[in-house]
């Protein structure tokens, strides 16, 4: 079975400047994948193309296994979740009017959602630990419940591939913690690729399995946290000196200990 | 809410629009009206009021809901400056005020100023919600200056024009009921069917095209369910206004927000304040009648400063 | 102290001298010789007096038409070109008293001799206009003559028609939808000299728009439509009940200038009107 997203030779630019060029890599089902960089570095631009907002000029993305260019709307729904930085809603729906739309993608113009969708729906927030905020207008939600009930509606779309742009901004630390969790659980349990965006790196060392670091554009590095959080990756890439230990049971943390000189 | 709550909500609505419809008909300046003035005059004007009051309102609902912008109204897209546009056109090409091809004019201009708007905004095949916002205020000025324009040309049709701008049901014949009727059904039929995707809408373009959602398919949709509301309602009551602006609302906060309840909801209550409206609007000054646009103002602005301080609190706490 | 001082100070600040003094004081004097009318009832009674002079008039004033299509036109009266009147250099501007358009005020302040002579709203009040026009324009005699002589026609046309019988009971619709002329306007006198009755003479506004189903129940025998946007009758619901209507007697062929306003014309309009109602059946 082949990698469930695939990226060859990325390259993007705008009418301003350039953005990406030469960005390869492929993500397996079941993975939790990073992509990391300073600001600017070109990650929420990757994660457009990824998500077939925008087309790449030049190379080609392949999601379990088609282009994205010929993949219809709605079978790209079936298989691809997208969680953009910033939500906002202008009207009062609930958390579980939310979460339920995740189930959308694979209904007929006729039909409406079944019992059974709402369901799930309510499983799923469950499981984020949100059921007693299911009748709730989600505007009334604290950020970080707010941001976890669009979390549980593209789980609701049980995609294939979850891309996700800095989940966790504004986040309290816990939280922060426990929405990686989450989606490293995710990723094993349910075979979902998951592919997170952020600036967080000591987040993205501790959870993901692999992942791709950009700089001005260009893949850096590409492999497990130990492998691409280097000392010496980190000083080109971020301008730090820091560098990454191992705890007893394997895990990846993140040690900064102060910017580069000069 | 529950969906036995609401259907419940939807029940009272009904009921409320029926008996309100009902009570219409026996209310109005002739103090003893005889069985033949009753079914042949008041009854339509009641269907009528019922009729442009449900048609504002669901019009109303779906601007709201396509642009993502509770003070949206049905006449956004310059959809009341075409109609009048249109109907100053059919005086100035000698039509009778109130005959069906008046109306048929009036009702061209509606869809004619909204295809407009829309078109002006169309750029790279995407229609932003700005554009669509700003394109609307384009047109309604244009049609605005050109209805100046006949004014000055053929000044003695003005007062009968502006009477038009400012909604007044009058007397409406069995084939222009029945032609509202048809296009009411039209509308709805498509605002009802588009509920569960206009629901997605809300979140943002971006983000509904991720869940499915044809974002360009579904405005255009909206805006022709939109335009044929308008223009039964048009036909029936000139360019009545706060109807839809107010009544979604309402709706909103008694049902919630989902599309396909609000709708119903809307067009319920609609119908009940327009004709309670226009019986009044009938009987207050009597003989003499005041024009319907004129009361639908005066309980709006209340409204909108209402409306203004909840949500001053809102934002505050 | 100082607040008295202050309050006195604006009192004169805002205090003008009387400009309807100082325009009778002018005219007095020597009769103008530059004249604007504004109000297409002023503009007819000037021409009616003999009034030369009359060197521009507002874009309604239509009577008499080959005179007034060669005058210059100064604006409409809610809007007047303050620039092109202020151009022809005027001796004195006739206008309406009318407490919605400031055009008097914006006149006065360029300097322009204004004299507001309001619009009868009967007629007496056109004999009324007539005198205070003579005597703006020195026409004093010219005047009392035309009052004299008018009062005679409208005497001699009222006798004609006002008695005649049947009394109709008339519908007037001044503007579509159903808009009519109440009982304390110009048009309701001129319809009972002319041996009419306004089904609406209860209402107290000159003018307002009524219900259809009031129309209905009150069954006039004579619909007269004057407005330019016509309404087909024949075509509204319980229409038949109508006596007018069955008889086909919606008369839409008189002239809404004549009828409306309130000019040395009078006598004409109540003939017009008495001939429509007393003289002409089946006429549409």
């Amino acid at each position: 079975m082949g990698p469930v997203l695939k990226a060859e030779n990325l390259g993007y630019s705008y009418n301003g400047g350039f953005a990406l060029a030469d960005v390869s890599f492929e993500i397996s089902a079941g993975e939790f994948f990073g992509i990391a960089g300073p600001n600017g570095c070109g990650k929420t631009t990757l994660l457009k193309l990824l998500s077939g907002a925008i087309a790449p000029q030049s190379g080609k993305i392949l999601a379990d296994g088609t282009g994205m260019a010929t993949i219809s709307p709605r079978r790209k729904a079936a298989l691809l979740a997208f969680l953009p930085a910033e939500m906002s809603v202008p009207y009062d729906f609930t958390a579980r009017e939310i979460a339920v739309m995740g189930r959308s993608p694979g209904l007929d113009w006729w039909e409406n959602y079944s019992q059974e969708d709402y369901d799930g729906a309510d499983g799923v927030l469950r499981l984020l630990g949100l059921e007693h905020a299911a009748d709730k207008p989600v505007n009334a939600l604290s950020s970080g419940e707010r941001r976890k009930v669009f979390i549980a509606q593209a789980l609701c779309q049980r995609p294939k591939i979850l891309l996700l742009d800095e989940p966790t901004t504004h986040l309290d630390i816990r939280c922060q913690l426990q929405t990686f969790e989450l989606l490293k659980d995710f990723a094993a349990s349910r075979g979902t690729a998951v592919v997170v965006v952020s600036h967080d790196i000591g987040l993205v060392a501790r959870y993901c399995g692999r992942l791709l670091l950009l700089k001005d554009g260009r893949p850096a590095a590409l492999g497990t946290a130990r492998e691409t959080l280097a000392p010496a990756n980190l000083r080109a890439v971020y301008g730090v000196e820091a560098e990454t230990r191992a705890d007893s049971e394997g895990g990846t943390h993140l040690l900064i200990k102060s910017p580069c000189k000069g | 809410m529950s969906k036995k709550t609401a259907a419940e909500k939807i029940g009272l609505f009904f009921l409320a629009a029926l008996a309100v419809g009902a009570a219409a008909v026996f209310v109005g300046p002739v103090a003893h009206p005889d069985a033949a003035i009753l079914l042949k005059i008041r009854l339509p004007r009641v269907l009528a009021g019922l009729l442009a009051g449900a048609s504002l309102a669901g019009a109303g609902a779906l601007m709201q809901g396509v642009l993502r912008n509770p003070l949206a109204d049905p006449y956004i897209l310059g959809t009341s400056s075409g109609a009048a546009l249109g109907a100053a056109l059919a005086l100035l090409s000698g039509a009778d005020y109130g005959s069906p091809l008046f109306y048929v004019l009036a009702a061209c201009g509606a869809f004619a100023a909204t295809a407009a708007s829309y078109l002006l905004a169309r750029t790279d095949n995407r229609t932003p919600a700005v554009n669509l916002l700003l394109s609307g205020v384009i047109v309604s000025a244009f049609c605005g200056a050109l209805i100046l324009l006949l004014f000055a040309l053929k000044r003695d049709t003005a007062f009968s024009i502006l009477i038009f701008m400012m909604g007044s049901i009058t007397e409406a014949s069995r084939a222009v009921l029945i032609g509202a009727g048809i296009l009411f059904a039209l509308g709805m039929g498509i605002s009802f069917a588009l509920s569960r995707q206009l629901d997605i809408l809300s979140l943002g373009e971006e983000k509904a095209r991720t869940l499915g959602v044809n974002t360009e398919a579904l405005k255009l949709l909206a805006f022709a369910a939109g335009a044929f509301l308008c223009a039964a309602a048009v036909g029936v009551a000139g360019t009545v206004g706060f109807v839809g602006l107010i009544v979604p609302h309402v709706a909103r906060l008694l049902l919630g927000p989902a599309h396909g309840r609000l709708s119903a909801g809307a067009v319920l209550l609609g119908a009940a304040f327009l004709t309670l409206m226009d019986a009044a609007a009938r009987t207050i000054a009597a003989p003499a009648e005041i024009p319907v646009g004129v009361l639908t103002s005066v309980c709006g602005a209340p409204f909108f400063l209402w409306l203004l301080r909840k949500s001053k609190t809102e934002y505050k706490g | 102290m100082k607040h008295i001082t202050f309050l006195l100070a604006l009192i004169a600040f805002c205090v003008r001298p009387v400009p309807a003094a100082q325009a009778a004081a002018k005219t007095a004097a020597q009769p103008p010789r530059r004249i604007i009318s504004l109000l297409p009832s002023h503009t007819e009674i000037l021409f009616a007096l003999g009034v030369t002079g009359v060197i521009a008039v507002s874009n309604f004033c239509d009577y008499p038409p080959r005179k007034t299509a060669a005058l210059e036109k100064a604006g409409d009266y809610y809007n007047p070109s303050i620039e092109k009147i202020l151009s022809l250099k005027p001796d004195i501007v006739f206008t309406g008293n009318w407490k919605s358009v400031p055009a008097s005020g914006r006149l006065r302040r360029a300097g322009i001799n204004v004299l507001e002579i309001p619009d009868a709203d009967g007629i007496a009040g056109i004999y009324e206009n007539i005198r205070r026009i003579g005597a703006a324009t020195g026409k004093s005699k010219e005047a009392a003559n035309l009052v004299k002589s008018l009062t005679a026609k409208v005497a001699a046309a009222t006798a004609k028609y006002s008695a005649a019988k049947p009394r109709p009971r008339v519908y007037i619709e001044l503007d579509a939808p159903h808009w009519t002329a109440g009982g304390r306007s110009f048009l309701n006198e001129t319809l009972k000299n002319a041996g009419g009755e306004n089904i609406f003479r209860d209402l107290a506004r000159p003018y307002a728009q009524v219900s259809w189903e009031t129309i209905v129940q009150r069954n006039p025998d004579v619909i007269i439509t004057l407005s330019a946007a016509k309404t087909n009758f024949a075509a509204l619901p319980g229409a038949n009940r109508i006596a007018a209507v069955r008889n086909g007697r919606v008369i839409s062929s008189l002239d809404k200038n004549l009828l409306t306003r309130p000019s040395p014309r009078i006598h004409l309009a109540i003939e017009a009107l008495g001939q429509a109602l007393h003289e002409q059946k089946n006429r549409r």
